[in-house]
Parts: C-alpha cells; sequence; structure tokens
C-alpha cells in the first residue's frame, strides 16, 4: 500500500528545514575560508588587505586615500600583508592565488592580476605576505610552492616545492625571512626550508622536520633562526647547518613568529601567554599570562613590547621586565601583528566594526580608527 | 552546552583515531579511516537504542493483528480524534510508541551535526577556521598532528566529492565529475531503510515510517552531493552497518526486497 500523502506532507517541511539547517549552521557547502587583515606602512599611508580590498589610509588623520580594487569584485579578496616595492610598487597576493602590483600613490593597477601555478584562479591562496628582493617578488602559497617572479611584469623565474610527492594543500602561509642571498620557510607539513635565491633549490641536504606546523615565518638573530611551531615550542636552529641550538617548550601552539630586540626574543603562544627568552640559549627570561591566545607575533620599540590578544586587548609592557605602561580594549579579534609606524601603533581587527586603529605609541591615546566607507 | 558534550568529543575521538591510525601505525588516508572507526563506534554506542527500536516496532506489527485494535478501527472510523485517543491507550497499555520506526533515523540528527561540524572544523584550511579549531582540541591531543591530511581514496573529505573523469569535461551537468557516493549513499540508504524498517500502513506511525522511507534517501543524497565528502563517507558505512547489523539480528528479508513494499520483520518467538 503506498503511503498516505499526509504524513508524507507534514515530515516535507521538518526535513527541508533540516536540510537548510545542516547547510547554513555549517558554513555552506565547503569549509569556511578566511584569515586574518594583513598590515603594511611606507611610513606615509598603512596599506591594509582587508577581505574585499586594500585600503591605503593617510596615517596623519586616517582617511582613505584610495581602494583597490575602486568597486568590490567577487572573485578577489585580499589578507596577505602587502609589500613595498622598487618604483612606489606596493604588490599583493589574494585568496586566489594571485598577484597584483599596484601604484601605491593611487591604486592603479601596473600588472597583474598574475595567476601562481598551472591552475590559476582556484582554492588555493597566498596567505603570508609577498616578499621583494632586488629584481625578484617572492610569494608563497598554500598550494605548496614558493614563486619566485620577476618585480617589472610578475613572469616567472622559479618555483619551490613543499617536500613529498603530495605536499600538504595547506603547506606555505608565511613569508619566507631573507638573509643575504637565502630564503628561510617554514611550512604547515613541519619542515623548514632553506632555499638559494639564484636558483630556487634547497641549500640543506633535505629541510629540517620540526614536527610541528609553522603558520608564521623564522625570525633572524644573528647566526639563529627561530621559529615557534604547533607543536608547542620555539626553535633556535643554526641559519647555516639547520642544526638545532636550542628549543623552548610553550604551554600551547605558537603561531606567531618571535620578535627579537637586542638579545632577547618575544613570542606569545595560543594559550595566552607572552614569553621574553634569551636569543643566545633559550633560558626564559620572563613571562606574562594574559585573558586570550595570541596569535600576532608582538611589536617591540624604544624599550616596549607591544602585543594583542583574541579577545581584543592591546598591551604596552616594558620589554625588560614586563612591567605594565597602557592597555586598551578593541571590539574584536586581535589577530594582526601589530604595526609601528613612527610614533603610531597601528591594530587592525578582525570581526570588529573598525578595521584599524592607530594608538600613540607613548602614551596609548588613540589617535583614529578606520572603518571600511 | 553543544560543543562540550557532542561537538568537542567528537573532534577529539576523530583525531584520537587519526593519530592512533596515522602517526603511530603510518596508515594512508587516516582521517578517513578515522570516520569509518568512529561510525563503527557510534553504531556500537546506539546499539541498544537500536534493539530497544527494532522490538518496538516489532510489537507494533503484532498490533496490527490485535483483536482490540480491529475493533477500535472499526468502531471509530468516522471519529478520528476518538480513534486517535483510543489508538494510544492501547500503545500505553502496550508498551509502545508509534513513531518508533523514525527513531533509529532521528537519534541520527545529533551526530550528522556534531559530526559535519567536527569534519569542517578538522579539516579547516585558512587562519581564522585553523585557530578556531585548535580551540575546540583537548590537552591530551598532539598538536603536532595539525593540519590534518583530508585525502581518502580520491576524495578531499573536507569538499563535496565528484569522481572526474576528463571526457564527461565538456557536459554541462557533469563537468566536476560524478557524484559518486551520493550516489551510494542514496541506494544505501533506500536499502537500509527497506530491509530493516517495518511499517503498519494503516497506521499514522507507519505512513510517517514510509514517508521516512522515502524522504531520507534522497534528503541524505543531498547532503552527500553538496557538503563534505566526509559525511557522506559516514552516512554510507553508517548504512552498511546498519544493514549489516539487521542481518544479523536476522530481521531482514533479502528475498522480499524487490517485491514487497516494506520488510518483513519476523515475529518473536
Amino acid at each position: 500500500m503506498p503511503p498516505s500523502p499526509a504524513p508524507m506532507l507534514r515530515i516535507l517541511p521538518g526535513l527541508i528545514a533540516l536540510a537548510l539547517l545542516l547547510t547554513a549552521c555549517a558554513g555552506g557547502a565547503v569549509r569556511a575560508a578566511s584569515s586574518f587583515p594583513g598590515l603594511a606602512s611606507d611610513g606615509e599611508t598603512a596599506f591594509l588587505a582587508d577581505g574585499p580590498a586594500i585600503y591605503a589610509i593617510d596615517l596623519g588623520s586616517g582617511a582613505l586615500r584610495w581602494r583597490y580594487p575602486a568597486e568590490a569584485q567577487r572573485e578577489f579578496s585580499f589578507f596577505a600583508p602587502p609589500v613595498l616595492g622598487p618604483e612606489d610598487q606596493l604588490i599583493v597576493g589574494d585568496f586566489t592565488n594571485h598577484l597584483h602590483a599596484l601604484d601605491r600613490r593611487n591604486g592603479n593597477l601596473l600588472w597583474g592580476p598574475v595567476a601562481l601555478g598551472t591552475n590559476g584562479a582556484n582554492k588555493e591562496h597566498v596567505i603570508g605576505g609577498p616578499v621583494v628582493v632586488g629584481e625578484l617578488v617572492l610569494v608563497p602559497s598554500t598550494d605548496g610552492y614558493l614563486y619566485a617572479r620577476r618585480i617589472g611584469d610578475g613572469s616567472p623565474v622559479w618555483s619551490f616545492p613543499a617536500e613529498g610527492e603530495t605536499p600538504l594543500r595547506e603547506a606555505f602561509w608565511a613569508a619566507p625571512t631573507i638573509d643575504g642571498d637565502r630564503a628561510f620557510l617554514g611550512s604547515l607539513d613541519h619542515h623548514l626550508y632553506a632555499i638559494d635565491l639564484a636558483s630556487g633549490r634547497s641549500l640543506w641536504p633535505e629541510a629540517v622536520d620540526l614536527s610541528g606546523a609553522m603558520a608564521d615565518s623564522p625570525a633572524l638573530a644573528g647566526d639563529l633562526l627561530l621559529v615557534g611551531t604547533f607543536s608547542n615550542q620555539l626553535v633556535a636552529l643554526g641559519a647555516n647547518s639547520g642544526e638545532v641550538a636550542w628549543s623552548f617548550p610553550t604551554a600551547h601552539g605558537v603561531w606567531g613568529s618571535p620578535s627579537v630586540a637586542g638579545d632577547l626574543a618575544y613570542f606569545g603562544d595560543l594559550g595566552g601567554t607572552l614569553y621574553a627568552v634569551s636569543v643566545e640559549n633559550g633560558r626564559e627570561v620572563w613571562r606574562l599570562q594574559t585573558a586570550g591566545g595570541i596569535a600576532a607575533s608582538p611589536a617591540v620599540a624604544d624599550g616596549q613590547v607591544y602585543v594583542v590578544t583574541e579577545n581584543g586587548s592591546l598591551m604596552a609592557r616594558q620589554a625588560s621586565n614586563s612591567d605594565p605602561a597602557w592597555q586598551a580594549t578593541l571590539e574584536g579579534q586581535l589577530l594582526t601583528d601589530p604595526l609601528v609606524a613612527g610614533d603610531n601603533l597601528l591594530v587592525a581587527t578582525t570581526g570588529g566594526t573598525v578595521l584599524l586603529s592607530a594608538y600613540d605609541r607613548a602614551s596609548g591615546a588613540i589617535r583614529w580608527t578606520f572603518t571600511a566607507p | 552546552m553543544w560543543n562540550t558534550v557532542i561537538l568537542d568529543p567528537m573532534i577529539n575521538s576523530l583525531l584520537f583515531i587519526y593519530d592512533l591510525l596515522g602517526r603511530q601505525l603510518g596508515l594512508a588516508g587516516a582521517f578517513g579511516l578515522a570516520i569509518i572507526v568512529f561510525t563503527i563506534l557510534i553504531r556500537l554506542i546506539t546499539l541498544p537504542l537500536t534493539v530497544g527500536s527494532q522490538q518496538s516496532m516489532q510489537k507494533m506489527q503484532a498490533l496490527q493483528q490485535d483483536e482490540r485494535y480491529i475493533k477500535l478501527q472499526k468502531k471509530y472510523k468516522d471519529n478520528k480524534q476518538k480513534l486517535q485517543e483510543e489508538q494510544l491507550k492501547l500503545y500505553k497499555e502496550m508498551g509502545i510508541n508509534p513513531l518508533s520506526g523514525c527513531l533509529p533515523q532521528l537519534i541520527q540528527l545529533p551526530v550528522i551535526f556534531g559530526l559535519y561540524g567536527a569534519i569542517i572544523r578538522a579539516l579547516s584550511d585558512s587562519p581564522v577556521p585553523l585557530l578556531e579549531f585548535s580551540k575546540h582540541i583537548y590537552s591530551s591531543i598532539s598538536t603536532s598532528i595539525i593540519p590534518l591530511d583530508s585525502r581518502f581514496l580520491w576524495m578531499d573529505l573536507g569538499q563535496p566529492e565528484r569522481w572526474r573523469l576528463d571526457f564527461l569535461s565538456g557536459l554541462p551537468f557533469l563537468a566536476d565529475g560524478i557524484p559518486v557516493l551520493a550516489i551510494v549513499v542514496v541506494i544505501t540508504t533506500y536499502l537500509q531503510t527497506k530491509l530493516t524498517t517495518p511499517t503498519a500502513p494503516t497506521s499514522q506511525g507507519g505512513g510517517m515510517t514510509q514517508a521516512m522511507n522515502i524522504y531520507m534517501p534522497l534528503l541524505l543524497g543531498y547532503f552527500a552531493y553538496s557538503l563534505a565528502s566526509g559525511l557522506a563517507l559516514y552516512f554510507f558505512i553508517s548504512n552498511l552497518l546498519a544493514i549489516v547489523q539487521a542481518a544479523a539480528m536476522k530481521r531482514v528479508d533479502w528475498r522480499g526486497l524487490l517485491s514487497r513494499a516494506t520488510a518483513v520483520v519476523k515475529r518473536p518467538g
């Protein structure tokens, strides 16, 4: 006997609602993709990559100078920190694996968008910022390649693959660190790579496996590379040999790069502890427990360390002993590295109404805020 | 509450199994295997509920033949409300839940929601979702397993599954590939409901069960088509296990599959 229509019709709306609910609650048909805003400055203008646009913001007033693209385009979104190039260039990588070169005075497109890799506009992203070295721009991509492109037109020079036959899709999230004619690159595939800039080949016989993902760049301190990993440690390696000099255990994973000032390295972990350790031997000098996780690299200038936390806290502390200088609370998450620009401290927000705030570094007084027009 | 009771235990169970299979045993496709092992565990945990539900359905079938039930149908055939009231009394007296046919499927709902949330979080491929995901991980789980390898056979378990064939790339509806897993989910869900869910055609509960037998394959097929394939893998394995489980309990009639509208449930005793 066929089912009677009444119960069938009674159930149908519920099932449709269920389907919609699951799809909506889960964030759509595929994994959500988003990142932190990227931030750079040339001393007069702040360049903020935040979703649909690159915003050029006057450092003195907080006024918008230009935005790129002028109108939001569905195919492009930007999160990687822009990088300054020669002749007023501003190079930006986007979230669909393309490279754009802009005139940083007016936001006009100079060349691009140039697709990275062979599959162009796809699910791969540029998350870590590009780096300019001489005539090259180096671009890390989540497709597992570091791309070297000519600064003049974005044409390919070489590409460096992550190790293994099938590298993890999410391999490179961080900008490479440059030291002369070599680049050092941390990867989500747990490896740290050393690359010869002339040839694009590995300098070490094999990449160093640090048993934990690296989401941010290594910091260079003399002959040492300092890098934080998701396996709850900060590791120091010889830049020439790749051999581990020391490691410092943390309570939680380390996302952001350490910032080095003098003989100390400052970094935070995702549990919210800010550490100051000796660069020479990894000995702890002080630690400070904050209320929210720390994903961003601290900024250090003029004897103060500036740290931001996931729950919206901005703190200025004495770099020598962690004594408080000033503190502020912002709406939204603070995941982007705070940036020192003259006597300003620039702080970008994720998920807040205000996109960028400028603070007086000495007093903590707020100078201006920028919201999307 | 949802995170504490459902989501976080699911995420960490998956991570624990993934770590065991992938890092400790060195197996390829560890996240897919983790989902399969997780599905088996869920089936084992919900086994008492499934068995109880099956027994309740058997009682329901027996009730269809009961003289008191038949008399009620005749006596109140023109008074639906009264019939319903009397039926409910009879159900209560005999310890029957009239909606028991739906129960095995309904108890899957929190598992489906939780597992889907766990899969998309575990396979985060950009910074903000990965940072959010890290907050769900228990301290006893090693974070060195991040990021998880989402590949399993031809699938990316964080994306909807498609079997890509070059010669189909010119066709408008199959340019992205054939949704093999979604088709398999529809077929196995249909078989599973047909083989293991008896219905009482004249009762409201029976009608509901029959409606579920039609809608569930379509609904799960839609999920498998449009959501992360890790969830579709769960549906497929769960269906297979349900059929095996019912067969082990001797509650399916394989021969009656094609010839009868509903599965025959063996009467107790």
